[in-house]
């Protein structure tokens, strides 16, 4: 059994920090993960994870977060968050997964419009 | 029987049918068959529908019941609501080994419901994140 996840270099608060990172990119990656876990609006969460200009971590992040509450608001008979689940986790696919992993932004090959890398990473075919 | 007795019967069943066979009755125990005759054929006239079934007595006022929110204002005198620990107010009830088993069992329950910390109002949103933190770590497994 193959591990496609993305190798982790630590954690930010419980959230896995992936590797090949520059400590200012690694600086910028907390500060958004800050950022998501203080949002308690799921449409928020949810244009913070379809935009590929933010970090894959905090992206991910905010897609369990919408998940979350989508979850919790089933379960206790609210009203859902109105959001399109199928969507944010087509829009967040290939996240955290080493093949489907970016060499050359911090996303993955199905985002446009990421940030460029400052290097490339060394594995890419 | 004693005359006491006959005087009872009499003063009992004085605005009755009943009086007519108090004094039927007397005549016969003086042995005046003829006055108990007489008697018994006036008393052949009235009806003994138009008399109560039972003897008249003094009608008991009932005590009247306390509606749920005069129970709950008579219960609350003196005490502050505002100065209730409901916490302290569960635990007396689980100690309370005078309470039924189904009450302490329930105030049992409601305290292991209870938030752990001063910080209650962030339950939601710490279960929010836990769930999350869990999602993507079930989603890092999947890989």
């Amino acid at each position: 059994m193959d591990d496609d996840a993305i190798p982790v270099v630590g954690l930010h608060r419980g959230i896995p920090l992936e590797d090949q990172q520059s400590p200012e990119r690694l600086a910028l990656v907390r500060s958004e993960i800050d950022h998501v876990l203080g949002v308690t609006d799921a449409v928020a969460l949810a244009d913070w994870a379809d935009d590929p200009v933010h970090s894959p971590e905090s992206r991910q992040l905010a897609v369990a977060m919408a998940e979350s509450m989508w979850t919790v608001a089933a379960e206790t008979r609210n009203n859902r968050p109105p959001i399109d689940m199928e969507r944010l986790r087509a829009s967040t696919a290939g996240l955290g997964s080493q093949r489907w992993r970016c060499p050359r932004t911090h996303a993955s090959l199905l985002d446009h419009g990421s940030v460029e890398r400052e290097r490339p990473l060394d594995d890419a075919e | 029987m004693a005359r006491g007795g006959h005087a009872r019967l009499e003063r009992e069943a004085r605005d009755t049918l009943h009086a007519w066979h108090a004094q039927i009755f007397r005549a016969r125990w003086r042995k005046k068959f003829l006055l108990a005759m007489m008697l018994r054929h006036e008393m052949k006239g009235l009806s003994m529908a138009d008399e109560p079934a039972v003897t008249p007595r003094k009608t008991r006022r009932r005590a009247s019941r306390l509606d749920r929110a005069g129970a709950t204002r008579r219960a609350l005198v003196g005490v502050d609501i505002a100065a209730l620990d409901p916490v302290a107010v569960l635990r007396e009830i689980m100690g309370d080994r005078s309470q039924p088993g189904s009450t302490r069992v329930a105030a049992a329950r409601a305290l292991l419901q209870l938030p752990e910390g001063p910080d209650a109002r962030t339950v939601a949103e710490d279960t929010i994140t836990e769930r999350a933190i869990k999602l993507m770590a079930a989603a890092r497994k999947a890989h």
